[in-house]
């Protein structure tokens, strides 16, 4: 008896010493909905937070460098946590016992660029990398099934491949191409603004094959396709920046399969707001409405998906991130300043935990379960 | 005849309010003045710190091991004046990290120095191995540890072997200060280093949109170091109470020096306030200059108000009382910044809103 209080206060105390929760508040957490964001505490702590529909803490895992987006395994039991570009680790999580079991180190010559996602069967893990030296994207290739070692790459048929996600037919890849140059010898610094080329590519997950290529009108050259999402009938919602400040074009578009690309614009007011910059797009669980961050101009707007209505926005300071809510309409925000909204067409709420209103929250957001 | 004067001059006086903010002056002297000047006495500390350690471990003896102590005092307090720089080349590399592995909750820096030490692993420090070395244990909190720990301290002079075992860390690390102080200094001055591209973003081809993201990016690390002092160097530490103080998770505890740390980071920040002053006046703003040292004054003030290291202080009442109303000073600061300076010069407090990914 004696001991296993000791073992137990051992237990607990080492619990503590590291952050985590204890095993019982974990396994009770896995049976809701949580969402997993990166984040950054005072003092410049990065890490990727996970939290439940309250806005209390899941699990936290410390970061070396400020993280991005978050790729979840089929089975719900990874999540590889992806850092900003030009970023050179991703941390592979244990979503029970939320820990790193691997960190993957990007090989030479390449660097990440902030996304990833798992194969359907959870065997494979597709990274958005540039290749620096002949400025070109790749696709890297991870054995899930085999320490994360490196299968392989294929090209992202563009330049600088950013988010990356699988149609519902479970075999087609689309990434964007943000299409600007960049070198790790000159940090962010964009190499190629007059020759940029953004592209959505649909492409083939087995062999890499290009599949269908989509790029933005010549007149709209230095827009940046970047971040997008996929509705359950597999319309595409692209958010998008233009790299000047110079005029204000659509910074949001829809696109299905097989047609143009479809620009949306924002109202006047609105747009003179947001610094031509879109930041997160997610779809709400039925698909039927869409919402596209500008944090600079701190609203996050909304947007009917069958007739790509502009419904209104959401006033989130810094909001960023976007996901999925828990079911219909609803969605989840989260804010550069701390905080985490749910809404939902009666309007939006912030969630009252603890953990979501001490962390600022990073770009993207996901949802897992 | 005199109203249309007076709408004239209304006019007059309005428009400077009405420009675009024009941030380039700002970012330029900034860069070239606190940034740069900053870095190259970082670098020249670390220097000294090494020199000192070499001509310690020559001829070892006490006097030889106080300059060393005072060579990393000198050492830390330069990087304080910079710590607030988060942005470009301390960026790459974790160079910053290397620097000062900080916040460090969970004790990596501690846990992997103690089994370095217990495995006598000295040459994990030396200049070809130290940049594979885990970032806890490269920089000042590491040397910290060495020089001041109640546990470390008295083992610098034990004995001969002793002492060459700590001579070999000491000065991997003071090396390894010294060459990212220089590389930092390299990477914002060369020609086409960060100093330059903050010169020329309009000319494009720069990591920058515009001037106003890089301004924001500025804006934002200034920030940052007041909720840092704010949320860690004071409300972490402090706990809910003298009792529940913390003093060990003071920043510089050991060498007590966490509230000289603070005062560096409050004067650099100033220089920084000065230099905003001209930008401010050309948006018809100049009194905002004003407030923001005031309230910057009025923290440092109440940072000599403390009658002890703030180790000390936090753990009685009074004192207690004394970091509080220091960190209601320090977030006095942060308020007039994210309120009436964001809004004079167009920007905002944010995390996101920094640059496009």
């Amino acid at each position: 008896m004696h001991s296993m209080v000791t073992n137990r206060r051992a237990f607990l105390a080492a619990c503590a010493a590291f952050g985590l929760v204890p095993g019982l508040t974990r396994a009770a957490s896995l049976s809701r909905d949580i969402w997993l964001a990166a984040n950054v505490a005072p003092g410049r702590q990065y890490a990727l937070g996970a939290f439940d529909a309250d806005g209390n803490k899941v699990f936290e895992v410390d970061l070396p460098e400020r993280g991005h987006g978050i790729a979840l395994s089929p089975d719900g039991r990874t999540a590889a946590a992806v850092a900003r570009r030009p970023g050179t680790s991703v941390a592979v999580i244990d979503v029970a016992s939320g820990q790193a079991i691997h960190w993957l180190e990007a090989p030479e010559g390449r660097h990440f660029h902030g996304h990833g996602l798992f194969s359907p069967d959870g065997k494979v893990l597709f990274t958005s990398e540039n290749d620096y030296q002949e400025s070109v994207g790749i696709i890297g290739l991870w054995d899930a099934t085999d320490n994360y070692t490196r299968l392989g790459e294929m090209s992202s048929h563009g330049i600088e491949p950013h988010d990356i996600k699988l149609m519902p037919d479970g075999r087609t890849l689309a990434v964007a191409n943000g299409g600007i140059i960049t070198h790790p010898d000159h940090g962010r610094t964009r190499l190629n603004l007059d020759a940029m080329e953004s592209s959505l590519v649909y492409m083939d997950s087995r062999d890499g094959r290009l599949l269908e290529k989509r790029i933005l009108p010549a007149a709209l050259r230095l827009l940046s396709m970047r971040h997008f999402d996929i509705a359950p009938d597999g319309t595409i919602a692209m958010g998008m920046q233009h790299q000047t400040n110079t005029e204000m074009p659509p910074i949001v578009a829809l696109h299905r399969r097989g047609e143009d690309l479809r620009l949306l614009d924002l109202p006047p007011d609105i747009k003179d707001m947001v610094h031509n910059y879109c930041g997160s797009v997610a779809f709400s669980p039925d698909g039927s409405v869409f919402a596209a961050s500008c944090p600079q101009g701190s609203v996050v707007t909304l947007w009917r998906t069958t007739d790509s209505a502009f419904l209104g926005t959401v006033a989130i300071k810094d909001g960023c991130g976007i996901a999925p809510g828990i079911k219909g309409r609803q969605l989840i925000m989260t804010s550069g300043r701390q905080g985490v909204w749910r809404w939902s067409p009666d309007g939006a709420q912030a969630l009252k935990g603890e953990y979501v209103g001490s962390r600022a929250w990073d770009n993207h957001a996901v949802r897992l379960g | 005849m005199r109203l249309p004067l007076l709408v004239l001059m209304g006019l007059a006086l309005a428009s400077p309010a009405m420009a675009a903010p024009d941030y380039a002056p700002w970012l330029i002297k900034t860069a070239q003045g606190p940034i740069l000047n900053g870095y190259k006495s970082f670098q020249s500390s670390a220097a000294r710190l090494e020199q000192s350690v070499q001509s310690f471990c020559t001829a070892p003896d006490a006097a030889g091991l106080d300059t060393v102590k005072a060579g990393f005092v000198d050492t830390l307090a330069a990087w304080q004046k910079v710590q607030w720089v988060s942005y470009g080349p301390v960026e790459a590399f974790h160079r910053g990290q290397r620097m000062q592995f900080w916040p460090d909750k969970k004790n990596a820096g501690d846990r992997q120095m103690l089994a370095l030490i217990k495995d006598r692993k000295a040459d994990a420090l030396e200049a070809h191995r130290i940049p594979f070395a885990s970032v806890a244990i490269q920089g000042l909190p590491a040397m910290e540890m060495l020089l001041f720990a109640d546990s470390q301290a008295d083992k610098v002079l034990a004995n001969a072997d002793e002492t060459a075992f700590r001579c070999q860390l000491l000065a991997g690390i003071s090396n390894n200060l010294h060459r990212v102080g220089g590389e930092l200094v390299t990477e914002w001055e060369k020609p086409g280093g960060a100093v330059d591209i903050l010169g020329k973003i309009k000319d494009g081809n720069t990591p920058y949109t515009d001037d106003r993201q890089a301004a924001s990016q500025m804006f934002n690390a200034l920030h940052g170091e007041l909720s840092a002092i704010a949320e860690v160097k004071l409300s972490y530490a402090m706990g809910a109470n003298a009792e529940e103080a913390r003093p060990s998770r003071a920043e510089s505890w050991r060498a007590k020096q966490s509230a000289a740390n603070i005062r560096h980071n409050l004067e650099s920040l100033r220089d920084v306030f000065v230099g905003t002053g001209p930008l401010l006046a050309s948006l018809g703003k100049p009194d905002q200059a004003d407030k923001l040292l005031k309230a910057t004054d009025e923290a440092l003030a109440s940072l000599s108000q403390l009658k002890a290291p703030l180790e000390v202080e936090m753990t009685s009442p009074d004192g207690w009382k004394r970091l509080t109303t220091l960190k209601t000073k320090v977030k006095a600061v942060a308020q007039i910044l994210e309120t009436d300076i964001a809004n004079t010069l167009e920007l905002q407090v944010g995390f996101n809103a920094l640059d496009g990914d």
